[in-house]
């Protein structure tokens, strides 16, 4: 069942295009993330479905309901907000039950349903706290319970982790997830964040410049890119520029710009003359000493610095073409290896980790 | 004598230095050396004067009595006179909430260059004396001034209205000059309120009026005291609003004290009044700090 749902949505202020002409449904209970860099327009389309901003052009459908002009206090909405917008002058309790109180529910009740939720985000012992004297996390959950406790049809968050460390990041993400998959509740998540949007979402909606670039799960969207745009966005990537020089069947042969001869799984069909693009996953890159498995995409290199980070080595390589590699190995792959500056290796790219795009 | 001087100088600075506490002070004390000489001493000094009594042609004659504040309370034109000016005061205060709460509202959700301009707009009136713009009011609202000529050239009335010298013009013409004094400070403090909170009040189901007395109100509270505190302890204290606008029975306390002082040459009885009219002031902002909190001034700007 859809739940929500954009049908040919435009934004303008004055002649700029804030977003362009998208149309999207969005089923119940589905974790839902828009993802792009600032000023891609994913804000502005979850105000829309707010009702904080209106649309230019197009129909917004909220449980099969047109709600243009329907005003944002009227659309029975969660909302959680960038910086949280915790009323400052309301302790926890007082800011929890707001929405509850705008919808003239009883006292009682209102204590119960506010104690509920406040146990889901593990927040009971602090409802007299004022949001000043709350860590950035625990401001983070109240803001998601003042969300969920009204029963909304729908949770907007609006990159609500963006204001926490690192580490706390990663807690609330995967906090944040549970408390949506208990509630079950459809999700429109905003981020900017590739990690928080692969790891959380059911599907990510790539934006760019107000438009939709691909819809699709993570997994798709990080394994088949459909433009450069996406394939640069997401993950770490090497780009590598060439000219089709061979088609036998799926496996073409391209020659790059710099003289790497390289073969690829081509998805469509690539006419030979053709300028291409590949990407390279910098974890799909291997390195050996030696390598004796493939004579094919092995090439010779040098290791021009490593840089150790822990769980991860970056290593960049230049090849003898001249062409320059960034490569990631873990520590469970590269225990046996671990290269050292100035040390020469063979380096491994399986024809179906390389992603070929149009040039 | 210099070389001593700075080395005691050098002395007291090192110590405060050291003293993570004491900085503060260090920073203050130009302006509390001010205040200290300038506004303590000399009150202290009336002070001392309001339990004199007055002597021959005006001298002072130092004793201890309480005979001027007895007299102050005795006579009913003196009590008239401080209620009279607490009473304007409110009166005025109330005023300049009502009207400049709204345009400070406006201001405060107001961007860009027309903000600016809005803004100078308030703070130009302050390039002109008071005593002008308070004199202009004279020949506004005078018997051969326009309203009056307007309305009874449309027959509306048949005689002029007697505007002036009546507490009218006198809360009048302190609106005037007080209204920026309220704007200003509550501008401020809206200003402050983020825009995510108005948002967010929509998103869990509050209209506009809702979400104003609920978010707006409460938060734009800091600038609400600071704006009446200020507007209603100058009020109290004016001097020459009432004395162009107002008529003999409009005499505020400050009149009263000025003419004690400059015409019938009773210092002790002028200090004496300066002393109750400070009282009274303390006496009122203590109330009003109990209502409404003086420490929510403090609360906008450091979160505490």
């Amino acid at each position: 069942m859809i739940d929500v749902e954009l049908q040919g949505i435009t934004k303008r202020f004055g002649d700029y295009i804030a977003v362009n002409n998208i149309s999207l449904g969005i089923e119940k209970g589905e974790f839902l993330s828009f993802l792009g860099p600032s000023g891609c327009g994913k804000t502005t389309t979850l105000r829309m479905i707010a009702g904080l901003e209106e649309p230019s052009e197009g129909s917004i459908f909220i449980k099969g309901k047109r709600v243009n002009n329907v005003p944002p206090f009227m659309r029975n909405i969660g909302m959680v907000f960038q910086n949280y917008a915790l009323f400052p002058h309301k302790s926890v309790f007082e800011n929890v039950a707001y929405g509850l109180r705008m919808r003239q529910v009883g006292k009682k009740e209102i204590r119960r349903r506010v104690g509920e939720i406040l146990d889901l985000v593990q927040l009971s012992n602090l409802e007299n706290r004022m949001p000043r004297q709350l860590s950035g996390g625990q401001q983070q959950r109240v803001a998601l319970a003042r969300a969920l406790v009204i029963n909304p049809d729908v949770l907007l968050l609006d990159e609500p982790l963006s204001n926490l460390d690192a580490k706390l990041r990663e807690e609330m993400r995967v906090e944040t997830k549970k408390i949506q998959q208990e509630v079950g509740i459809t999700t429109i998540y905003v981020t900017h964040d590739q990690v928080e949007a692969l790891s959380m979402s059911d599907r990510i909606v790539i934006m760019k410049e107000g438009e939709i670039i691909q819809i699709g799960s993570p997994k798709e969207i990080y394994e088949a890119p459909k433009e450069s745009f996406v394939a640069e966005f997401i993950g770490q990537s090497n780009c590598l520029v060439g000219k089709v020089i061979a088609v036998k069947g799926e496996e073409v042969e391209i020659r790059t710009d710099t003289g790497l001869m390289i073969s690829a799984r081509a998805g469509e069909q690539l006419e030979e003359g053709k300028h291409v693009k590949l990407y390279v996953r910098v974890e799909s890159i291997e390195i050996s000493e030696r390598h004796s498995l493939n004579s094919k995409n092995v090439f010779e290199g040098l290791i021009e610095s490593a840089s150790f980070q822990g769980w991860e080595t970056v290593y960049y390589i230049k090849l003898y073409e001249g062409t320059r590699l960034v490569a990631k190995k873990n520590r469970r792959e590269s225990r046996r290896n671990l290269f050292e500056r100035d040390s020469r290796v063979l380096v491994f790219i399986r024809p179906e980790d390389l992603i070929l795009m149009p040039g | 004598m210099k070389v001593l001087r700075s080395k005691f100088l050098n002395c007291i600075l090192s110590y405060v230095r050291n003293r993570d506490e004491l900085r503060p002070l260090l920073l203050i004390s130009p302006s509390a050396l001010w205040i200290i000489l300038f506004l303590f001493i000399p009150l202290i000094i009336i002070g001392i004067y309001s339990f004199s009594s007055r002597g021959e042609g005006g001298s002072i004659v130092f004793s201890f009595s309480l005979q001027n504040y007895k007299h102050f309370w005795t006579t009913p034109i003196y009590t008239r006179t401080i209620v009279k000016s607490v009473i304007i005061g409110i009166e005025v205060t109330l005023v300049c909430l009502i009207m400049g709460y709204f345009p400070a509202y406006y201001l405060g959700r107001l961007k860009g260059v027309r903000r600016v301009l809005l803004i100078v707009l308030l703070i130009v009136p302050f390039w002109t004396s008071i005593i002008i713009r308070t004199y202009s009011w004279v020949l506004i609202l005078g018997n051969q001034g326009p309203i009056n000529y307007f309305l009874l050239k449309w027959g509306l009335i048949h005689e002029p209205i007697q505007f002036l010298y009546r507490e009218f013009a006198v809360i009048l013409g302190l609106v005037h000059i007080m209204l920026p004094f309220m704007i200003l400070p509550i501008f401020t403090s809206i200003d402050r309120i983020d825009q995510a909170l108005l948002d967010a009040s929509k998103s869990l189901g509050a209209g506009n009026v809702r979400t104003f007395f609920e978010v707006t109100v409460p938060l734009s509270l800091p600038g609400i005291s600071a704006g009446c505190l200020l507007v209603f302890i100058i009020s109290v204290g004016a001097f020459l609003t009432p004395a162009i606008l107002g008529g003999p029975k409009d005499m505020m306390i400050a009149m009263l004290i000025q003419q004690n002082f400059l015409m019938l040459f009773d210092w002790p009885f002028g200090s004496a009044a300066a002393i109750i009219y400070l009282v009274t002031i303390i006496f009122v902002v203590f109330i009003f700090n109990k209502v409404i909190g003086l420490n929510k001034i403090w609360m906008g700007s450091n979160g505490k």
